[in-house]
């Protein structure tokens, strides 16, 4: 049998190439549409983990209702404290203090409102990777009075390296503080909301700047599971309830507010867009597949006046069915692979869009669009080629075999 | 002995006769609070206890003022904030930061922001006494030996729309404050707390704030030792002074 359907495709290979060549286009497009969708989705969560939420984060209480205010009067003071009880917890990999201020830079007549970031330089390797990121100079030392400046601000602000940049702030107290920071290097994460509106400065420096000597305004956590977080979050929260009750609060990165859900909003809207994708290329193959059975109703009807079985008619048209869509599907998966690579190695550069759009959108979002290259992908696609090839083979193969040949032998 | 009698009627009569003439408007009463209060030349120290929950902080400064439009402020204490100056001619207020040697203007948003954590603002300190321009005034009544003045503002920019100021009969000097919102919110409270005086005139030597919009909180102001119409050095009013 598995003779006949090899011959059947065979014979007629114009018909064959067709039907297999839009079965591979459709497959070869859900490959690399879905691996472009989860390279930016999985860009912006790595982006948003990395760069803001961790894993967990450990917040004064007073902090998380206020937090896009940043206000430093909520902060951490037992800090070494806080973050050894976190350090306790078997599945925490890395804790490091941080403080986020705001500060007005005037710029241009206007005030310009930044964000500047107290961190330990040497730790940002382990999460940031600022060390890598770094575009201009170097990186910021402990104990200097000195910043690191994204590119797009320091051009912005027409700064060059070496500057120094004079940071006016108010302390945690309320008192207007000022720090003359040297500009020591330029980075750039390729991230629009943040290349623009941030700086690092050293933690010591930041604590001394706003009077917060011993503390820092959150505690950034990585863990081994980053699926895992809000368990440890819920142990790390219960420990610290015992000692300091209530005062602290810790957050995973699955519950970090507005991003988060934005970010699922996302991922079901590309959701969608997916599932269309899937649905016309199904109906591609559906569509083909149908057309070329239709077509060869007379063969059948042969075929069944020689005196072949329904059951055996039904065979052959689905073994037929299953060889071109392995074929195609394995074609297809094969060219949407090679898409795939070539966006996720080199990316989509949309720098210009969002130059143009003047930080509208601040998400966080690469400049580089790139694809996620996954096996788990591309395979998918395959199976997909191949389950709707032999599922659209189903209902004319069903006809045909009820047919009368005498009634099939006369049909066009 | 009934020449004495009528003299006293006479007297009383006069007295009864002439004390509503004589009665004051409130704009009388801001006018003399003001002249109360403005000197020549004046020469301060003052501590500021910023009380916010459980927390005190002190700070320390040495003043100069002349007439009302004029002040320099030194902060002495804590080390943090030695050497911020502060500057101020008529409604304008410049600053001074020691930690990066540069003055700054204070205009815009940042007047409305808290004076060195203090439950003052820069505006507080600079608006004081301008009030007889922006508010129409108007004498609500007299109650406990001071006089009650309702403030409503007249043009629009002002942060405190209303503001009731009760004024000693004797001193006419302010002993408490009330400063609302447009909405009617309560925002400020200030209250005298301490008077003394200098030479025969009174001067308010430990007020209190409290800025109901921050948590516990209230700011003392007390000043330890003050002189009047002492010559002040020329050029202490000065920009260039402040970076000194």
């Amino acid at each position: 049998m598995f003779k006949i359907a090899l011959r059947n495709i065979l014979r007629n290979k114009r018909r064959t190439a067709l039907t297999g060549l839009s079965i591979a286009a459709a497959v070869m497009i859900a490959v690399y549409i879905w691996s472009f969708i989860s390279g930016v989705m999985d860009n912006m969560f790595d982006n948003s983990i990395r760069l803001t939420s961790g894993h967990v984060r450990i917040l004064n209480s007073d902090y998380v209702k206020r937090e896009k205010m940043l206000p430093l009067e909520a902060n951490i003071q037992n800090f070494e404290a806080v973050e050894n009880i976190a350090k306790a917890n078997p599945n925490v990999t890395f804790t490091v203090g941080r403080i986020k201020f705001g500060v007005l830079l005037d710029y241009k007549d206007n005030n310009k409102p930044v964000l500047g970031t107290g961190i330990v330089p040497e730790s940002e390797s382990r999460i940031s990777h600022l060390d890598q990121k770094m575009v201009k100079g170097r990186m910021i030392r402990s104990g200097q009075e000195e910043m690191n400046i994204g590119v797009n601000l320091a051009r912005d602000l027409g700064l060059k390296l070496g500057d120094t940049l004079t940071v006016v702030t108010q302390t945690a107290y309320g008192s207007i503080t000022a720090m003359n920071l040297k500009i020591a290097g330029m980075f750039s994460f390729g991230v629009p909301s943040i290349d623009k509106t941030t700086f690092y400065i050293p933690l010591d420096k930041a604590q001394e700047l706003l009077d917060l000597e011993g503390a820092v305004t959150e505690i950034f956590i990585l863990v081994k599971d980053m699926n895992k977080a809000p368990e440890v979050s819920r142990e790390i929260g219960a420990s610290l309830d015992k000692l300091y009750g209530g005062e602290y609060t810790t957050r995973s990165w699955q519950d970090q507010g507005i991003l988060f859900i934005y970010m699922n909003l996302a991922k079901r809207v590309y959701g969608g867009i997916y599932f269309l994708i899937l649905f016309l290329a199904s109906f591609t193959i559906l569509n083909t597949m149908f057309m070329s059975v239709l077509e060869r109703t007379k063969e059948i009807g042969t075929m069944k006046s020689l005196g072949m079985k329904n059951r055996q008619v039904m065979g052959i048209i689905l073994l037929e069915a299953l060889l071109i869509g392995i074929i195609a599907s394995f074609v297809g998966a094969t060219w949407g692979a090679g898409i795939a690579y070539y966006l996720a190695t080199e990316g989509l550069d949309f720098s210009a869009i969002f130059d143009a759009m003047k930080g509208t959108i601040n998400l966080p979002i690469s400049y580089v669009y790139r694809a996620l290259f996954s096996w788990g992908i591309i395979f998918f696609g395959f199976c997909m080629g191949i389950f709707f090839s032999v599922l659209a083979a189903i209902p004319p193969a069903l006809r045909a075999a009820q047919m009368e040949p005498t009634e099939a032998l006369r049909e066009i | 002995m009934k020449f004495r009698l009528l003299l006293l009627v006479i007297i009383c009569c006069a007295v009864a006769g002439i004390a509503p003439a004589v009665q004051m408007s409130g704009e009388d009463i801001i006018r003399k609070v003001d002249s109360n209060l403005t000197f020549d030349s004046a020469q301060f120290e003052a501590k500021m206890l910023i009380y916010v929950g459980d927390e005190v902080r002190e700070k320390r400064m040495i003043s100069y003022a002349e007439g009302a439009d004029k002040s320099f402020s030194e902060f002495t204490y804590p080390a943090r904030d030695k050497g911020v100056k502060y500057l101020k001619l008529g409604d304008q207020m410049w600053m001074y930061l020691p930690s990066v040697e540069k003055s700054i203007k204070i205009a815009g948003h940042m007047l409305r922001q808290s004076m060195m954590g203090s439950d003052y603002s820069y505006e507080d300190a600079l608006e004081s006494r301008k009030l007889l321009d922006k508010y129409s005034i108007s004498l609500a009544g007299e109650k406990e030996g001071n006089y009650v003045l309702d403030l409503t503002a007249k043009v629009k920019d002002v942060t405190y729309y209303k503001r009731k100021v009760w004024v000693d009969k004797t001193t006419f000097i302010p002993m408490r404050g009330e400063l609302y919102a447009k909405s009617g919110k309560l925002l400020k409270v200030s209250t005298t707390e301490k008077v003394e005086e200098f030479g025969g005139r009174f001067y308010p030597t430990k007020s209190v704030l409290r800025n109901l919009l921050r948590k516990n909180s209230r700011t003392e102001f007390i000043i330890t030792s003050a002189k009047f119409n002492v010559p002040i050095p020329s050029g202490t009013f000065t920009e260039r002074n402040l970076t000194r």
